[in-house]
């Protein structure tokens, strides 16, 4: 087995436990939204630090829903150079502009781990869970979506045909 | 704008042409294809490093997301939106509508109307309303004697009405937003929902009224109005009737904060789609939410680094300096309106709206405060523009959609869009230039 064929197996993986944990997410929101609202108006009650677990919970939907985003190409983009460009031109514009990503994403989950870093020290807590903890997600996320940019990159078979990309 | 580059120059102690060059290169990353977060996201890491600021900030804005409670009406909101888009609800809606508004002159393409405001509000303007209740009254509408080309352009410009009504996301987005930046009057999400409403009934009025002109000669059918079919319409669509009483009630009503009207409409329209109706299998619903959540992600990835470059772009006081570039020339604020509803409405054709709102409301509300405009007046005007920009040429996503879902040439789709895109403009510029309308429901 090629170092290739291996890592295209790894990716398989993570692709299939990362739309799990987005499923597992998105029916924990709904619910917690829920249960929250039934104690409330039924019984007077509460879960407590339900209303934070919620937002942090909306922020990981979001950061695993943006990988997936990456994986499937769907992130929301102009394409109009890329476009009217010769079909030549498009394969190493797509690559630049894979690679500038890349190095934005990574440079972002670089300087997150600073900030997971203070408030792992700081040891704060957000209902009971520890807030480096939540915020681990967002240079996880970008690690990810950086590493996928650049695996865009450097494929040459994941490079998309032109004609499925968006239309905005 | 130069002398605004330059002494933002100044003020950030670097060269000034090295701010130049990065603004140009972010163009054309961005004309290239780069996604948008990443854009904004670069844009808001330059501003950082060139006001000397740790860079790990952008974190620090990111996790803004997990402050803010309003957001969470959004996941919940696109999956019951994403639900209702698999099912039957579409057919359903239409036959409701026909059954009993079928009997007036120019009844099907009022239906039309009706049906496509309210698909979108709850799908989201997604392109999806054109697909699914577009291509269900497209063939009806040909049916009943209307012209193919009226037809084409009543569901293309039709899916995106509805941007105006709860629960719209980008209805939402813009409020948030606003509520983020904490500048000018302060108001409720409510109101904002509540303002939509009569610059809504104004675009459907001036498009019932071109409806109703263009068949006035034309022998088209009507559907006379049946007690038995409107029964058994009404008893077909039972489980799905108390939803738009739950959002409408609930929200205007105020009955529940807009996150728990999500909440439960997510949770109903699950139970009742995979139970009661049973045309969404509980196996495909793991893909939905996938998907729902896919979109959600470039969504709020966008929200979250635009928080970012809103803050860099306030402590750089760009948009005091945008104010002083244009006061000179723009005295009045009905020329600043006019400006405004240009840029608008040729930023809505390239840009999606979600990035739109992002990246321009900042920028945008600053200026528009200085010259006396409302919040919730510039957020009428900025949806309405956008809704627009859905179908304007020659690259509004609708036009595209449309296009492939009918199969038709897209200049075809150019032409037959053409009056409606009129109708809707001067719509728009009626809500520009009236505040009134969007203020008069809110404002004692």
């Amino acid at each position: 087995m090629t170092v290739k064929n291996w890592l295209r197996a790894l990716n398989r993986g993570c692709a299939h436990l990362e739309s799990t944990i987005l499923v597992l997410i998105l029916a924990a929101l709904i619910l917690l939204a829920n249960g929250q609202i039934a104690l409330r108006n039924f019984f007077g009650t509460g879960i407590l630090g339900a209303d934070s677990m919620l937002r942090i919970l909306v922020l990981w939907l979001a950061l695993f829903g943006a990988m997936v985003a990456t994986r499937r190409r769907e992130h929301i983009a102009i394409d109009l150079i890329a476009r009217l460009a010769p079909a030549g031109a498009r394969g190493y514009i797509a690559r630049a502009v894979n690679v500038f990503c890349a190095a934005v994403c990574t440079l972002i989950a670089y300087f997150s781990i600073t900030l997971v870093q203070l408030e792992f020290e700081d040891g704060t807590t957000v209902s009971g869970l520890p807030v480096w903890l939540c915020q681990s997600i967002i240079p996880f996320s970008f690690f990810v979506i950086g590493w996928r940019f650049l695996w865009q990159a450097l494929s040459p078979a994941s490079l998309p045909p032109a004609d499925t990309q968006r239309p905005c | 704008m130069a002398g605004a580059v330059a002494r933002l120059a100044a003020a950030g102690g670097h060269a000034a042409p090295m701010l130049t060059l990065a603004i140009v290169f972010l163009i054309v990353m961005a004309l290239m294809g780069t996604p948008l977060f990443v854009v904004i996201a670069a844009a808001g890491l330059f501003g950082l490093w060139w006001q000397d600021i740790h860079l790990s900030v952008m974190a620090v804005e990111i996790y803004r997301i997990a402050d803010t409670p309003m957001l969470l009406a959004l996941p919940l909101f696109t999956f019951a939106g994403y639900l209702i888009a698999e099912s039957g609800s579409a057919d359903r809606l239409v036959r409701l509508s026909r059954a009993f508004l079928g009997w007036m002159p120019a009844g099907l393409p009022i239906i039309a109307l009706l049906t496509c405001t309210f698909f979108t509000a709850i799908t989201g303007a997604s392109g999806v309303t054109i697909v699914a209740v577009g291509a269900l009254l497209y063939p009806a509408l040909k049916k009943a004697g209307y012209g193919e080309k009226f037809g084409l352009g009543l569901v293309t410009s039709s899916g995106s009405l509805g941007l105006l009504l709860v629960p719209s996301m980008p209805l939402i987005l813009y409020g948030i937003l606003v509520q983020q930046m904490g500048i000018g009057p302060s108001f409720e999400l409510t109101q904002l929902f509540v303002a939509g409403l009569l610059p809504l009934l104004l675009m459907l009025v001036l498009l019932c009224l071109w409806a109703m002109w263009v068949s006035r000669r034309q022998p088209v059918e009507r559907q006379p109005f049946c007690r038995h079919e409107a029964r058994r319409a009404l008893w077909q669509a039972k489980w799905e009737l108390p939803l738009p009483l739950l959002v409408i009630g609930g929200i205007y009503g105020g009955w529940f904060a807009i996150s728990e009207v999500a909440a439960i409409a997510a949770l109903y329209t699950l139970v009742v789609q995979v139970a009661c109706y049973r045309e969404v299998r509980l196996r495909q619903v793991p893909a939905i939410m996938v998907n729902a959540s896919v979109i959600i992600g470039e969504i709020i990835a966008i929200l979250a680094v635009s928080l970012a470059l809103t803050n860099v772009l306030v402590d750089a006081e760009v948009p005091a300096l945008l104010f002083e570039a244009i006061r000179d020339t723009i005295t009045s604020k009905l020329a600043f309106l006019l400006l405004l509803n240009i840029v608008l409405l040729a930023l809505g054709a390239v840009l999606d709206i979600f990035s739109a709102i992002v990246v321009m409301v900042p920028l945008i509300l600053p200026v528009a405060l200085s010259y006396g405009i409302h919040p919730v007046h510039l957020g009428m005007i900025f949806l309405a523009n956008m809704q627009i920009g859905y179908f304007t040429p020659p690259v509004g996503m609708n036009l595209f959609i449309a296009s492939s879902r009918f199969k038709q040439p897209i200049t075809r789709l150019y032409s037959a869009t053409l009056p409606f895109f009129f109708i809707l403009l001067v719509a728009v510029l009626i809500i520009t230039y009236v505040p009134a309308l969007s203020l008069m429901l809110i404002q004692p």
